[in-house]
């Protein structure tokens, strides 16, 4: 075929033939099939109607070089993203605010677009939510990731309308947007046939309420899922305590290992043998009395096993692929200007995977 | 910045210094240009297979908008496959709906074919796809029990829509079943009603590793064990008669007030096996179609799971990730509740007929 004969031919229809259509400018007809805000909803269909009547589709591969593109140039103005943390929630990451895991995750994915990221954490130094508001708005942010929040925290008023959220891991917080979180339901489920397969038979999970309603029920939902597949005398059923003392909560675990004879604890605390060094002798020693050890009294799984702790067997949660789903989802959300709550919210789950250790040993078949 | 997760492309120069050839000897030799020798043209072939070089679509584009002034002879295309037939089964018909706009929205061009008895089976499919240069597709509503799917995985980027039954591990999206229930069973308790079943599909449940009946148990656990009922499973592709068989008895034994049930013609269903809805029984649909004043339930947005999918999809392919997922991440859409004639409060029923 003639290469010469293309020539001529009329090109495909480009935003520019929508524009002069419509008598706007092309970066107009942009913003509109982006549903940029500063479109009136009557020009917006207006230009969508040209769109479909000219037969204008967005060039997917000119989009893949612009992805491309991004990633090979700083732009000169690079957009920000807040990281909103919450600072009740320190105690739960060694003094920071937010799971440096996760953190490092949503940096991994922002960092190569030159998005710059700014942690804010709410209730240090007098920031509430509505200064909050103030400085997210006079900056011009409007994408904002919400990092772990706990129970206290029950909803953030910011004008929801002017930002695109994603939540991370806290389902509770109100209001209902787009939440990333580690899949708590599979790590349940994984974490349970694994402990069979290794022949435990009363595995019991321990966990806190507050734990359980911030995540919507996710462990006791795999074990129960589980248990339905079991011979029903080895269910045992969940400890689900209050968020209290560790000493306290440690007496209940011991009565309750006691009674219902379990054979493996499985729990996303590890609170419990925080203080407890690991020893080569008697494994752990929870502050029980008398003093429960692992394993040699009950073995151990942990449902978010510690990097610091190679002895704990048990799922690890992938917290740093969390952040990187979460910052890819705001990325999209920001970019398509889909501001405020969904009105079908999504949850996206991430998958964690076993781990083995000593606080798991085999256990002898018995015969 | 480079991140561990995303490998920098082998590209063209690659070949070029494993061979010991100039890149545009390599680019000459993977057109098959006369002026490379036949030997030194197999040698450079030989050597991008192994190491892994496959030409850049997106440069390959702009090349040609250099060209000839124009980017796309035609839109790349990604193919959408089923199982079975979906114009009889109207939330498959949503999904693909919902990810047909969605292409056509970022400009590809997306193709349904089907993989079943009488269609593609797995080799003649991989034979078409690479014909067709198509290396994006969506696995959705793969029905446990059909036509099963066998590709060399790691020539796809893949998203699949339920089909958690089968390999290979991608990254998923569905309407969130899980909290459907919980929703539906809290619904239905607030209304009064004490014995809820539910009834769902053993295919359904398999190809979302048990999704309902996991929402189903924890909300269970709320009320008194007595009133504990266990689930009904239908059979793999059953036909409305042999659910209608089996759900009257199953309502019959366990004195069941309120059914929850996955199939939009549950009203149907009971009514077939001599049940009077709400009189004898009451109900709610999972997955409602649309709206309907006679039938409470479920309204999930299947449109907007078949959106997700084709952007995950896209996007997988605008970075260039292929092959299975080390770890694939689930993405459920969530559902609202919908009043219906079939599902009354119950102490508005008590106070009628007294």
């Amino acid at each position: 075929m003639n290469r010469r004969t293309n020539i001529g031919l009329k090109k495909y229809p480009t935003m520019n033939d929508v524009a002069a259509a419509v008598g706007v400018h092309a970066t107009t007809v942009s913003l509109a099939l982006r549903s940029h805000p500063s479109i009136p909803l009557a020009t917006r269909t207006r230009i969508l109607n040209a769109v479909r009547e000219i037969g204008y589709i967005r060039d997917p591969m000119l989009d893949a070089f612009n992805y491309h593109r991004c990633c090979m140039h700083t732009s000169k103005q690079s957009p920000s993203i807040a990281f909103v943390a919450d600072a009740n929630s320190s105690p739960f990451f060694g003094g920071l605010s937010y799971h440096p895991l996760v953190y490092e995750g949503v940096r991994a994915v922002a960092d190569p677009q030159h998005l710059s990221l700014e942690v804010f954490s709410l209730g240090t130094n007098g920031l509430t939510p509505s200064r909050l508001n103030t400085i997210l708005t006079s900056r011009g942010i409007t994408g904002i990731l919400l990092s772990t929040f706990t129970q206290k925290t029950k909803d953030l008023e910011l004008d929801w309308g002017n930002f695109s959220a994603v939540k991370i891991e806290s389902h509770h917080l109100l209001p209902q947007i787009d939440v990333v979180s580690n899949d708590q339901c599979q790590a349940a489920r994984l974490c349970m046939r694994k402990l069979r397969q290794l022949g435990y038979r009363r595995i019991g999970l321990a966990t806190a309420l507050d734990d359980e309603s911030r995540l919507q029920d996710n462990f006791s939902t795999g074990l129960l899922v589980e248990q339905a597949e079991m011979p029903a005398d080895e269910g045992v059923p969940p400890l689900l305590f209050k968020r209290t003392d560790v000493t306290e909560i440690a007496a209940h675990l011991a009565a309750w290992v006691k009674d219902q004879k379990v054979d493996v604890i499985m729990t996303n605390w590890s609170e419990f043998f925080r203080q407890a060094a690991w020893s080569t002798a008697e494994g752990i020693r929870l502050p029980t009395s008398p003093p429960l050890h692992i394993p040699r009294d009950v073995a151990f799984a942990s449902l978010d096993a510690p990097t610091d702790r190679p002895q704990v067997a048990g799922i690890v949660q992938n917290h740093r692929l969390v952040g990187m789903r979460a910052m890819e989802h705001l990325d999209v959300l920001v970019k398509t200007y889909q501001r405020g709550a969904p009105s079908n919210p999504s949850g996206t789950y991430v998958p964690g995977y076993w781990r083995d250790g000593e606080t798991v040993p085999r256990k002898a078949t018995r015969r | 910045m480079p991140t561990t997760e995303r490998q920098p492309r082998v590209t063209i120069k690659d070949v070029a210094r494993t061979a010991g050839v100039h890149f545009t000897t390599v680019s000459l030799a993977l057109r098959h240009h006369p002026s490379i020798p036949a030997s030194t043209r197999e040698r450079i072939e030989a050597e991008a297979k192994r190491i892994g070089y496959t030409p850049n679509p997106i440069f390959g584009a702009l090349t040609h908008f250099r060209v000839h002034g124009r980017v796309r002879a035609t839109p790349p295309r990604v193919a959408y496959l089923v199982n079975h037939q979906i114009d009889s089964l109207p939330h498959e018909k949503a999904f693909w709906q919902g990810a047909r706009e969605q292409a056509e929205m970022l400009g590809y061009d997306l193709e349904l074919i089907s993989v079943s008895q009488g269609h593609h089976d797995s080799k003649s499919l991989a034979r078409y796809l690479r014909g067709q240069n198509i290396t994006g597709i969506i696995i959705a509503g793969f029905e446990p029990g059909l036509s099963e799917l066998k590709l060399d995985w790691d020539d796809y980027a893949i998203v699949k829509i339920n089909s958690l039954h089968m390999e290979p591990e991608a990254t998923s999206v569905s309407n969130d079943q899980r909290q459907d229930v919980r929703i539906a069973f809290r619904e239905m308790l607030a209304r009064g009603y004490r014995r809820i079943g539910l009834a769902v599909g053993r295919a359904d449940e398999e190809s979302t590793q048990f999704r309902h009946t996991a929402g189903y148990l924890i909300e269970r656990t709320s009320i008194t064990c007595c009133n504990h009922i266990p689930e009904l499973l239908f059979p793999l592709q059953p036909t409305s008669a042999e659910v209608s068989a089996l759900i009257g008895p199953w309502v019959k034994k366990h004195k069941i007030d309120a059914v929850l049930c996955n199939w939009s013609s549950i009203r149907d269903l009971l009514a077939d096996a001599g049940l009077r809805v709400p009189d004898d029984v009451a109900c709610a649909c999972l997955c409602l179609q649309e709206e309907n004043p006679q039938v409470a339930g479920i309204y999930p947005n299947l449109h907007m799971v078949g959106i997700k999918a084709v952007s995950l999809l896209t996007s997988q392919l605008r970075q260039g990730s292929h092959g299975v997922a080390e770890f694939a991440s689930s993405t459920y859409v969530r559902s609202r509740w919908q009043d219906g004639a079939s599902a009354p409060f119950k102490t508005a029923a008590v106070a009628v007929s007294a």
